[in-house]
């Protein structure tokens, strides 16, 4: 009759025993600390990362104006280039090395939340005209043993040490009422006992999450996130749902294994034994797992096969030179930008094409399995909702994997709109002229809505409530026999 | 001293019989060596699947060297060979930072290039939860099960009240503490020495081709070293936690969060830190370094002042006024001139770098005096061959390598090549002069030298435990 009365008594006396020990102030205090470390972490990451973007883009633009000041130096007669490779106008060579284009993954307005893989995938990809492999896996500069740590963001605070201070906060949440024997006490007023555990748990929940919740949106504001777009409130709102639902499963774990009766000693042992399993094991067997079902083929093997192809094509290019400029005789006469470059120019070109189905045949592979593991993880995730967690944060911090997946597609496809603006060129010795240069393609990332991540977030967000359910039931079942004497 | 030795001994065996009663140590010790066979087989696997892919790719890059055909030796070294970087037999124990450095890097002409292909690039996001190996086991969740074992040693005794009969029968506090260290030393050495042993075992086992067998025993007994070392301060620090506790339950909460900040904060949190004080050049800034500095270079540029500088030198040197009456090719002496210049700036620009990531390994590794795996960890990747200085030894190396094929290129051209002759070729024979790519893991003394600092710090630790543990021991109240 009375239940939500007690609920709301039993509410309120939690908080004033919070207050009484000052267990509030702490709380507040350990999570005004690592959010805020967090944020501080996350946005220096994000700056020196836009940093590199930015020298990148600078570096582009000089590039740029130097070749343009040299090609208006020739044009005035005033300079000669002395080899076709420092030709201005040398439309192979502009293309394929001087003029080589800066692909840049602009940052969410979530980045600083969860670095993700955004630190072993560099922001920008240098795109010209020779063949994918010559830019497409090139490394950003990092100490190696830095990338092994990781990284101290705001998804490491959540989805690692959050767990940890709700265990601190609730591994004896029953246990310490029956040590000190004040349980057979509270037990005397017509209150059940799952009444007792939903109020110590929902101020503890609320406790957690509102502190947790409030740091996050101050922390967004301080580092100058616009929290008006759309887009930004939407990614707030995911944030903040699967926020909730993870902090609910881990107190509903805490209330399972406090209603197993057993001393706090025990809880707290069993409950850290968990945050480990489904922190550190269960991460790693999947792992595990995914390579064995779908083992990644070898880069290092790839190199060979991907030099084989060049060599191969190499061999061939001769008769291809001649099949061309038999079949093309129209161009072999037209004037040429550099004379004495033109044939192993196209020699260059078609040795370049002719691998290239090839390379892009052997890169393939490799996306593809790569694309195979990441579909088992996505079901296998299911079994740990730290990495259901992990996971969906990148995912609106817009650092996960398929963001660098989609990056790569879209580069790809710039790659041939680039190819196609300066080979044709090329095989036609036409020379590249200022005009031209305005005209250069460039590449802007086309982002995709974060409502096409929400099939995804939703099923995170059934991978976090599901469990809940399955704890909670399971905790109201067992609390029916708990012993409230010792 | 004699009586003492037996009051040790005494409580000694009647802790250890306990702890061998007692479930828990059979369910954490089994779980623990269950996982621990699993990394070794995981760990092992892994390692020779790598080294024989490595050692492929090694055989399939020379041939293809070997089969280039009839070319200019300058082009040959343009075209170059790849460098795999060779897995240390030790990885199975620590892979350390494997999955997370190239794996390859292109031996070219002109530069010296980044290594590529990071394995972790290519794994899922799961790879950034950490890898189940040995290293795991004993940096995070042994110290778990000994925090488990220890943290009630005294708080327990008072709690039952057998505190108090046991100390007004003239038992020392100190002897109660070596008593119960040494019963829990044994039982986690009766669980951890038969999978030292087994390691030994797998390495009579383990491909000599990178390291001599004395190395790699050298190596793995300096990790059972600095393993004992970390372990023995947990076990002083959860006694000495618990003689400081007045309840089981205040140890169990202190030494777990002991545990937390030691395996998981401090590690990130120094290593943001080391990033904020010595921050990583990026890729565009490293190369842009280089580059001006490479402007100071010829390359291939003829109208370069200094190219014309060079070419006067060569003149007046051979007494000639023109190139065509030279002795020697004056194309191979221009092109070993500029690559003597470069491998100045390749020097000095990598080795500011590597600088870098040494500073950033220093700043970590202070987190050590308070929480041991900031210095264990290093230590535990230097002996194992798998750290950031094992790999830019690898760098050098190919580095030595990529100067030597193109020392003997230029020397080609400038013994056979005749001036402006621009058809001339070498061919198989030169390319064979080039022996493959060898590379060793040093000697055991080189990584000790390399990690003395922090098995230093990791001794400091243990005695400062030590210290705490026998003072907070003098000091028990027994109710």
């Amino acid at each position: 009759m009375h239940t939500s009365l007690y609920l709301k008594e039993i509410f309120n006396f939690e908080r004033s025993l919070f207050r009484a020990d000052r267990l509030d102030f702490f709380v507040a205090l350990i999570l005004f600390a690592t959010v805020g470390y967090a944020f501080v972490n996350g946005q220096s990451w994000i700056d020196k990362q836009q940093q590199a973007v930015h020298a990148a883009q600078m570096e582009e633009s000089v590039r740029l104006q130097e070749l343009k000041d040299k090609l208006a130096g020739i044009d005035a007669g005033s300079l000669k280039p002395a080899k076709a490779y420092e030709n201005p106008a040398n439309a192979y060579w502009v293309g394929n090395r001087h003029a080589a284009t800066y692909a840049v993954l602009p940052p969410t307005a979530f980045a600083a939340t969860a670095i993700g893989q955004s630190d072993l995938n560099p922001p920008y990809i240098k795109v010209s005209s020779d063949n994918k492999e010559s830019f497409a896996l090139n490394e950003e500069i990092e100490n190696p043993g830095n990338l092994l740590i990781g990284n101290f963001d705001l998804a490491f605070v959540v989805v690692f040490l959050l767990p940890l201070l709700i265990i601190a906060l609730s591994y004896n949440l029953l246990s310490a009422e029956h040590e000190q024997g004040t349980l057979a006490i509270t037990m005397t007023n017509p209150v059940p006992l799952w009444v007792l555990i939903a109020g110590k748990l929902s101020f503890r929940v609320v406790l957690v999450f509102s502190l947790t919740a409030s740091m996050t949106v101050i922390g967004l504001l301080v580092i100058g996130t616009d929290l008006s777009t759309m887009d930004s409130l939407v990614r707030l709102g995911w944030w903040i749902v699967l926020l909730f639902a993870y902090i609910q499963f881990w107190f509903a774990l805490a209330a399972a294994v406090n209603a197993l009766a057993k001393s706090s000693a025990q809880n707290a042992l069993i409950l850290t034994g968990l945050w480990i399993v489904i922190l550190l094991v269960l991460p790693s067997f999947i792992s595990i797992a995914v390579n064995v079902a779908y083992p990644v083929p070898s880069r290092v093997a790839m190199v060979g096969l991907i030099r084989a192809a060049q060599t191969d094509a190499n061999k061939e290019s001769d008769a291809t030179v001649a099949r061309f400029e038999q079949e093309h005789p129209e161009m072999t006469a037209m004037p040429l930008a550099k004379g004495d470059d033109t044939a192993a120019i196209r020699k260059r070109v078609f040795v370049q094409q002719a691998a290239a189905s090839r390379i892009t045949q052997i890169m393939a592979r490799y996306d593809r399995q790569l694309a195979q593991q990441q579909r088992i993880v996505d079901s296998l995730r299911f079994l740990s909702p730290a990495i259901v967690m992990q996971e969906a944060l990148n995912a609106v911090a817009g650092t996960d994997n398929s963001r660098y997946q989609q990056l790569s597609l879209q580069v790809d496809a710039f790659h041939r709109v680039w190819q196609d603006f300066f080979l044709p060129k090329v095989l036609d010795n036409t020379p590249l002229t200022l005009a031209d240069y305005q005209n250069f393609p460039r590449f802007a990332y086309a982002e995709q809505a974060i409502s096409e991540t929400g099939m995804r977030l939703l099923g995170a967000l059934l991978g976090l409530v599901v469990p809940i359910a399955v704890l909670y039931l399971f905790s109201l079942r067992r609390i029916r026999d708990y012993p409230v004497t010792a | 001293m004699n009586a003492s030795a037996t009051v040790i001994g005494t409580i000694a065996r009647k802790e250890l019989l306990e702890l061998l009663r007692d479930a828990r140590f059979w369910w954490t010790g089994g779980i623990i060596l269950l996982l621990m066979l699993i990394a070794l087989f995981l760990g092992w696997q892994q390692m020779q699947r790598v080294d024989g892919e490595h050692a492929a790719a090694r055989a399939v890059t020379y041939q293809q060297w070997l089969d280039q055909g009839d070319k200019n030796p300058h082009q040959a070294a343009h075209f170059g060979q790849y460098a795999f970087k060779p897995v240390s037999p030790l990885a199975f124990v620590d892979p350390g930072i494997d999955q997370f450095v190239g794996s390859t890097v292109w031996v070219e002409a002109h530069k010296q290039n980044e290594f590529n292909f990071r394995p972790a690039r290519d794994a899922t996001s799961l790879q950034r939860f950490g890898e189940l190996t040995i290293a795991f086991v004993l940096q995070i969740l042994a110290p778990l099960v000994i925090v488990l074992l220890a943290f009630s040693a005294f708080t327990g005794e008072r709690e039952r009240g057998t505190l108090r009969q046991l100390l007004s029968i003239g038992v020392k506090p100190t002897q109660l503490l070596v008593g119960k260290g040494l019963a829990i030393m044994t039982a986690v050495g009766a669980l951890l020495l038969p999978m030292a042993l087994l390691g030994f075992i797998a390495l009579g086992f383990a491909d000599d081709q990178h390291a001599s067998a004395t190395n790699l025993y050298l190596r793995s007994t300096w990790l059972v070293v600095g393993y004992a070392i970390y372990l023995t301060g947990f076990i002083a620090l959860a006694l000495g936690a618990s003689a400081a506790s007045s309840s089981s339950r205040k140890a169990l909460i202190v030494l777990l969060a002991f545990w937390v900040v030691n395996g998981f904060i401090a590690p990130r949190a120094m290593t943001d830190l080391a990033r904020l004080f010595c921050p990583t050049p990026t890729k565009v800034e490293f190369q842009n370094g280089i580059n001006e500095a490479r402007k100071a270079t010829f390359g291939h540029d003829e109208t370069h002042p200094a190219f014309t500088a060079f070419r006067d030198e060569v003149l007046k040197k051979y007494n000639v006024t023109r190139i065509e009456d030279l002795p020697v090719s004056f194309r191979g002496l221009s092109l070993r001139k500029d690559d003597e210049n470069g491998y100045r700036i390749y020097d000095e620009h990598y080795g500011a770098l590597w600088a870098t990531y040494a500073r950033q390994e220093r700043i970590r590794a202070i987190a050590g005096f308070a929480f041991p795996l900031a210095a264990l960890r290093p230590f535990s990747m230097g002996l194992a061959g798998t750290d950031t200085f094992h790999q830019n030894r690898f760098a050098t190396a190919a580095e030595l390598y990529r100067r030597q094929i193109q020392t003997a290129m230029s020397e080609d051209l400038i013994q056979h090549h005749k001036n402006g002759d621009n058809k001339y070729v070498s061919n198989r024979q030169l390319w064979e002069k080039i022996p493959t790519l060898e590379h060793k893991i040093p000697e055991a003394k080189t990584a000790i030298a390399e990690q003395g600092l922090n098995l230093g710090i990791l001794l400091v630790w243990m005695l400062a435990t030590i210290t705490f543990a026998v003072t907070a021991t003098r000091r028990l109240r027994p109710l």
